[in-house]
């Protein structure tokens, strides 16, 4: 038997029985060829799950300042936030005022153009999870200043934050992302169709070292026009393509035949099932994000269709790198959010898909608190949201900073804010919801138990 | 064994034969021998290395003169301008008054000199540039056609010269000013918390020159204790962003420095206004301090210095270019011997692009890496092609024309996932450093064009070679004449229609640069005997798509 990473992965959950943590069975490199024999008996399959559940990633591309989506409004703190955000800052009395089913350290506020987000919180359907980011492990300024923690490798890169993000395992030295990782686990390996389904074409969150996201639009997916199989005119056409492909010894080449391959095979399925999903009279806003929302809501109506008990969707929205302008394009662009997620929160509602359905924001990371003029540089941690009837809403989830001081213990500089729960904690909860034993999260977040909680409570 | 290109010859034969009937003849001079297949396979392979795509005129060019004077001639032709593109198109659109240049007429002149412009090799580097150095109009000044263009045309006209200029010209121009926010940044202001944009100060560094961590002359990384080495902290870049503070649309002044519609001037570069200047001292790459009470332009030479002079630009810079331009896997040998060119082009200049250009593409890796390979178990020598660049090889080879004379098409990003300077961010469409996992990923080998060839988009391009072909040539019975479509010629072809052994000798030089192993032969030549029923054209286009689509052509090897 030859040893890849699906069977790796797949034999560390097996062994992970009796053993402690993550860590030592990473560390522990000879379990691997021992425990391989037993990985076949770990069930698989499409009879595992007898419910639907979905998970939906919106993206915020760029670093969201969700400093400035979540604000203080008790007047000590807004004051705080006033003076370290000077002209970014909202006025106290625009904020949308939001009233947490727990008690926390200091009433919270949201910007005008988040009115749909306030109608979501208030109704349960919707929480945030504050001030959570990319750690290695718990970090205090000390530690950061001093480098006495590991830090994430290269803070404040775009690509290399996303990477962090969507993996939650920045030292492997080939990149899976988390969802890739659960459906080498638990997809059913006789489906040619992908449990990962992307609206924003290659993304790292759903590549696994098996398995691979489909990509498809807003517009659901193209057919092929000169080699489609259902034409007869193609027949011939098809077949000589089909031995191209064969004779092909090219590495590049082969890769390139592979997307093909999964193209033809999933096609149909995907189109008939999009054309057959029911229509709803949920109204969505004109935005790319709300079209690419109102095309996951058809898909996850399709769920049986595509015979796929879990789905993940992967959705990105861009233009959050708010370097200059940010006084009017951060509201506008969370507008877009706010009132795509209440217009998907009601189709959801109507296909009766609501308690199934998960949305969760990721965004790779928040952004100065400090103003370089017009706008804000590339920070750390930040604010997240997750929608849906599973969410035990209108709460707010982990750890807020005392306040927005600069130069606090949470401030490594600038108004760049050190996390206090870790992106391991979030997905990982996300994915405890979706299904996945103990031994499957321990597997596919090797760094979680490094941080005290693993469940952080906002799924119910 | 091969036959040799029948057409091909007797044209060479008839140009060198043409000598005048006098009286007594000399001793009759050897004619040159004819080129050969190989030869002209060679040239083509070269051909769809350092331009849009072979065309058969180059190919005979190149086979005559040789790689080498081939790259001074074209390094030596003068730029095609996008912008005088533009500016000539323009009147002939009668365009009202309250209508401007669109996106559409940007992407006409980029495809119309990708397509025709004889400055190929400028073009082509151009376009590997604009994906490294990149700005994109999908931002806020996207209505700035000719600014846009603007921004092309300095990468055009700094292909050549010195890299150090050309990181200059990039920092001061508006379009990029724009982009990465360090037009109107301003040194920092304690009352209100302003400190300066970090910006461009991190991007021109992880982007444009060194990369985050340190790198060997082989563009390896340099590992310490195992770990590679991060070529900056976040000082270093604060510091760097204070450096470029100041600066502005030229034209602008201090009291007008707020006013950014009246100041707008997307065609010049920025200049700097002094009073907006952070004179503080600045800590910079490798020890270097900006020392305090600087001009803003001083403060800017001996950055735009410290980081030219990293030891991390060379590899950085030369390693991109070739898995741009030539192979995504390129041995450490061959970026090593690049690399050192960069640094001294022989004659003591640091930076020659030029002589980085000429270092790629006639080193020994470009020239013999596919033969090298071929036999291998798996190969792995060459590049996905872009898509883009596919549907302008097929252009360019076919000697594609429109029947309203233009070269519209309005299309690019739909069909192939990009579109010139229209990258979603400043990441450009693919990363240069995307390992799709299976074997390439396995094989610790990279495949960065792959991360665009989604299934969906994979199936558009497949689409987009079925309308250029099957349906988007010249012979195709159409009643209309005045439109935008772009149609190949057959004509070259049909002289050969009834020879599939002349046929694909053709086909295989041109496009596939003489790769086509005999089992890909083999396959082609009994799918076009099968339908000797059909009519000329229709086989020919069918037998032209399924090379455009194969996974043997999708590799430029």
């Amino acid at each position: 038997m030859k040893l890849n990473r699906r069977n790796f992965i797949k034999s560390m959950v097996s062994s992970s029985i009796g053993s402690s943590t993550a860590r030592g069975m990473l560390g522990n490199m000879t379990l691997m060829g021992s425990t391989l024999a037993s990985s076949s008996a770990f069930a698989l399959g499409g009879d595992r799950f007898n419910d639907y559940k979905a998970l939906v990633c919106i993206f915020l591309h760029g670093g969201n300042d969700s400093f400035n989506m979540l604000v203080p409004t008790s007047n000590n703190e807004y004051q705080i936030y006033k003076n370290v955000r000077q002209n970014l800052a909202f006025e106290q009395s625009d904020l949308l005022s939001i009233t947490p089913n727990s008690a926390v350290p200091y009433s919270l506020g949201l910007p005008s153009s988040m009115s749909a987000t306030q109608q979501l919180f208030q109704q349960g359907n919707l929480a945030f999870i504050a001030n959570t980011g990319t750690l290695l492990q718990p970090t205090l300024k000390n530690d950061a200043l001093q480098n006495s923690v590991p830090l994430p490798p290269q803070l404040f890169s775009h690509n290399d934050q996303q990477k962090h993000w969507q993996t939650a395992w920045p030292e492997q030295v080939a990149y899976t992302g988390w969802a890739g990782r659960m459906a080498d686990l638990i997809m059913d390996t006789q489906n040619p169709l992908s449990m990962n389904l992307s609206l924003d074409g290659s993304n790292l969150l759903q590549t696994g070292t098996t398995s691979l996201p489909y990509s498809l639009d807003e517009s659901g997916v193209t057919t092929f026009e000169a080699i489609n199989p259902d034409e007869p005119w193609n027949t011939h056409r098809l077949e000589v393509f089909q031995q191209l492909m064969n004779a092909d010894k090219h590495i590049l080449g082969q890769a390139h035949s592979s997307i093909y391959n999964r193209a033809q095979n999933n096609i149909n399925v995907v189109a008939n099932s999009i054309e057959n999903a029911d229509a709803t009279n949920a109204i969505y806003p004109d935005n790319p994000l709300a079209k690419k929302l109102m095309m996951v809501a058809k898909l996850a109506s399709s769920q049986q269709a595509l015979s796929h008990p879990r789905q993940v969707f992967f959705v990105s929205l861009g233009g959050f790198d708010t370097h200059d302008n940010q006084a009017i394009s951060h509201p506008e662009l969370l507008q877009g959010l706010s009132e795509s997620l209440l217009a998907f929160n009601n189709d959801l509602q109507a296909r009766g898909l609501a308690n199934n359905v998960t949305t969760f924001t990721m965004s790779e990371f928040g952004r100065t608190l400090t103003s370089n003029g017009d706008g804000t540089d590339h920070g750390w941690g930040g604010h997240q949201m997750i929608m849906g009837g599973a969410v035990k809403g209108g709460d707010i989830y982990g750890t807020m900073p005392e306040d927005l001081s600069l130069d606090s213990d949470d401030d490594l500089g600038d108004g760049r804010i050190i996390p206090t729960t870790s992106v391991d904690q979030y997905s990982a909860t996300l994915a405890k919801w979706f299904g996945l034993t103990e031994n499957e999260i321990t597997a596919i977040f090797p760094n979680l138990s490094r941080f005290n909680e693993s469940d952080l409570g906002f799924m119910s | 064994m091969k036959k040799v290109f029948v057409l091909l010859i007797t044209l060479l034969l008839t140009s060198c034969g043409g000598s005048s009937e006098t009286t007594t003849p000399p001793a009759p001079p050897t004619p040159p021998a004819p080129p050969t297949q190989a030869e002209l396979s060679a040239s083509a392979r070269f051909l769809n290395q350092a331009t849009f795509g072979a065309n058969i005129a180059m190919v005979k060019n190149v086979t005559n003169i040789g790689l080498s004077n081939w790259l001074d001639e074209q390094m030596a032709l003068p730029t095609s301008s996008h912008v005088e593109y533009l500016v000539e198109l323009e009147p002939t659109l009668n365009l009202s008054d309250d209508e401007r240049l669109k996106r559409r007429d940007r992407l006409e002149a980029w495809f119309n000199h990708s397509i025709t412009a004889p400055d190929q090799l400028r073009q082509r580097v151009a376009f590997a540039l604009s994906e490294i150095f990149v700005i994109s109009d999908q931002t806020t000044f996207n209505e700035d056609i000719v600014g846009i263009a603007n921004y092309y045309d300095l990468l055009l006209n700094s292909a050549f010269g010195n890299y150090r200029d050309l990181l200059e010209h990039v920092t001061l121009s508006p379009i990029m000013g724009m982009y990465l926010s360090m037009l109107g940044n301003q040194k920092p202001n304690e009352v209100e918390n302003i400190r300066p944009d970090e910006n461009y100060a991190r991007e021109i560094m992880q982007l444009f020159s060194i990369g985050l961590v340190e790198l060997n002359i082989d563009g390896t990384e340099v590992k310490e204790n195992g770990n590679s080495i991060p070529t900056y902290d976040q000082n270093i870049i604060k510091a760097f962003a204070h450096v470029y503070t100041g600066w502005n649309f030229s034209g602008a002044t201090e009291a007008t420095w707020w006013q950014f519609y009246r100041n707008y001037e997307s065609m010049e570069p920025m200049v700097a206004i002094a009073s907006f200047h952070d004179s503080g001292e600045k800590p910079l790459l490798n020890g270097f301090i900006v020392p305090a009470n600087q001009t803003p332009e001083q403060d800017l030479e001996m950055a735009l210095d410290n980081i030219f002079n990293h030891q991390n630009v060379s590899p950085f810079i030369s390693k991109q270019l070739i898995k741009k331009l030539v192979t995504s896997n390129p041995s450490s040998a061959y970026v090593e011997r690049v690399a050192l060119v960069f640094n001294d082009n022989g004659n003591g200049v640091r930076g020659d692009l030029g002589s980085v250009i000429k270092a790629i593409f006639l080193d020994e890796e470009a020239i013999n890496g596919f033969s090298n390979d071929k036999d291998n178990t798996l190969q792995t020598f060459g590049k996905i092609r872009e898509p883009i660049i596919r549907a302008v090889h097929l252009w360019r080879a076919f000697s594609a024309s429109s029947p309203n004379g233009r070269f519209q098409f309005d299309w690019p990003s739909y069909f192939f996932a990009q579109a010139p300077l229209s990258a979603p961010h400043v990441f450009n469409f693919f990363s240069p450093n995307y390992s799709p996992p299976g074997a390439i990923n396995d094989n610790n080998l990279i495949a960065p064009e792959l991360e665009i060839v989604t299934e969906n988009y994979l199936t558009r391009t497949s689409n987009f070679f079925a309308y250029s072909t099957l349906w988007g040539h010249t012979e195709f019975e159409d009643e209309s004449t005045k439109d935008e479509r772009i149609l190949i010629d057959l004509s070259s072809l049909k002289s050969m229609a009834n020879d599939i052994d002349e046929l694909l000798d053709y086909l295989d030089m041109l496009l596939l640069g003489g790769t086509m192993n005999d089992e890909m032969r083999a396959i082609l030549t009994t799918a076009y005997q099968e339908l000797n029923d059909e009519e000329v054209n229709e086989r020919l286009s069918n037998l032209l798509f399924l090379i455009m689509i194969s996974p043997q052509y999708t590799v430029q090897k």
